[in-house]
């Protein structure tokens, strides 16, 4: 009955290493709720600490006039979560069983048993697949101009961002200062991004737009050396000599772990009631880039006073630092209610 | 990922992250004469080198570091080096180190093996595969 592995038991379970996952530990911690954090192994390819351990300078964090370092940051907030008492595993959890009370969290070492849960397991860059994006990843294809952009083999090169949103728009202008040129390759006739980031990557004589089209194949012998790029209107394909190509388009939300115990929406976002981190699973909470957009920007726009200040645009893996902080305080405190209803207390057994 | 892009870094004030990498049975390598010089000593003692190319802003190689240095202790037969590619950048390009962490497993200065990536895994599976390959009278 019972596996080998060791049992823990808690009253809150957070299952991330983020902003987000952070903030909830401290919170809870701070609530004496004594929390329990997965931090991960590695999980999705990223160390623990999340996509700002991929990202060299952060400085649009209030509070760090000389900007920080995205893994000195995501350092100083695991130390203050340990410090108030949460407990970390760097461990991954491969499973976890919200249909039965307490919640069951799986990683390879252990189980542990929750009466309440947070997901706080973030996204990854998304990428395409075309010809040679395996071949050349790494070796001039990434998802992430911020990390890589600095690379030798791109500096004073032409260089290609694929996207139409915020992201690209700073993407393509952050490697103006690397590259020789930056082309934006878009499906569309038209940017989705702001109007601001628009004309700053419009206005820049670095930036050149091939609109309408799309990377068909990549080459080049060790490095990248071209694209082959396929207006999606007229079926022309064209030659880009590039050196590096980076996708802008998005995220993908770490969410297969949950193998469908929480009710998702088809961008594999966890969706949460408006306004809240309440998933669909009583006593399970989700907070960071894993919620859903869409309600998140409904209340943005419905400029509920709480949120009006975190519509912030994503910046490639710096994402969205304060509504992570504000969701991820949110998620603590609607598990702290949501245990003083259940009248869980410490050290009460089952 | 599970792991970084190589690039040179623009600032240099994260030198207290080194004590990660160096610790055990590791040697810090940050300049081209001690590398010649461990592996001279390698050679003359016929031991395998297991060399780890890392950077301290990488969040993949400060994860494996820990079980780099496990692994050190456990196989004082085999020499483990942490090379840091921002010390030694020219070095490095010239070991063609496109992401980090990379490892070299060298025999004899010749190149038997590389793993690119924080793999936990992997990297013992080749450690193992490198012991089994070392004569039976060598431990």
């Amino acid at each position: 009955m019972e596996s080998d592995l060791q049992t823990l038991k808690t009253r809150l379970c957070i299952v991330g290493s983020g902003p987000a996952a952070h903030t909830a530990a401290i919170y809870a911690a701070r609530a004496e709720l004594k929390p329990i954090l997965f931090e991960g192994w590695m999980a999705n390819d990223i160390a623990p600490g999340g996509q700002l351990t991929t990202t060299t300078d952060v400085e649009n964090f209030p509070g760090f006039p000389e900007g920080i370092g995205g893994i000195d940051l995501m350092d100083k907030c695991r130390a203050q979560s340990v410090r108030f008492g949460t407990q970390i595993f760097t461990e991954t959890v491969s499973k976890v069983d919200f249909s039965g009370f307490p919640f069951k969290i799986v990683s390879d070492s252990r189980t542990v048993l929750a009466d309440s849960v947070i997901v706080a397991t973030g996204a990854v860059a998304k990428r395409l697949n075309f010809t040679g994006s395996d071949t050349f990843w790494n070796r001039g294809i990434s998802a992430c101009a911020v990390c890589d952009g600095a690379a030798p083999i791109f500096r004073n090169k032409p260089l290609a961002v694929i996207g139409g949103g915020d992201s690209a728009m700073e993407e393509a202008n952050f490697l103006t200062k690397y590259g020789s040129k930056v082309y934006i390759i878009h499906r569309r006739d038209e940017f989705r991004a702001s109007k601001i980031m628009q004309n700053r990557a419009l206005s820049n004589p670095k930036i050149e737009v091939v609109w309408n089209s799309a990377v068909a194949e990549a080459y080049g012998e060790r490095t990248l050396g071209g694209l082959k790029v396929k207006n999606v209107k007229s079926g022309e394909v064209s030659d880009l000599e590039v050196s590096g190509l980076f996708f802008a388009i998005g995220h993908e939300p770490a969410t297969k772990f949950l193998d469908g115990q929480l009710d998702l929406d088809s961008d594999g976002y966890v969706i949460t009631k408006p306004g809240t981190t309440l998933t669909s699973v009583k006593g399970v909470f989700a907070a960071g880039d894993v919620q859903d957009k869409k309600y998140r920007q409904a209340i943005t726009a419905a400029g509920s006073e709480v949120l009006a200040n975190t519509e912030i645009k994503l910046v490639g893996g710096q994402a969205s630092q304060m509504p992570d902080q504000h969701f991820g305080c949110m998620a603590a405190l609607d598990a702290e209610h949501y245990l003083q209803e259940i009248g869980s207390q410490e050290g009460k057994s089952d | 990922m599970g792991h970084c892009l190589a690039k040179p870094k623009n600032d240099g004030d994260d030198s207290d992250h080194n004590v990660e990498f160096a610790g055990g049975n590791v040697h810090l390598i940050t300049t081209k004469e001690s590398w010649e010089q461990k592996l001279a000593e390698a050679e003359k003692d016929g031991k395998i080198v297991v060399a780890n190319f890392s950077a301290s802003w990488c969040g993949p190689c400060r994860m494996i570091a820990p079980l780099y240095v496990e692994l050190s202790e456990k196989h004082p037969s085999i020499m483990f080096l942490t090379v840091d590619v921002d010390e030694l950048t020219e070095f490095s390009t010239s070991w063609d180190i496109k992401a980090t962490p990379t490892f070299f497993f060298l025999k004899n200065g010749q190149q038997i093996d590389k793993l690119v990536g924080a793999n936990k895994p992997e990297l013992q599976k080749k450690m193992v595969a490198i012991l089994d390959s070392e004569s039976p009278c060598q431990t």
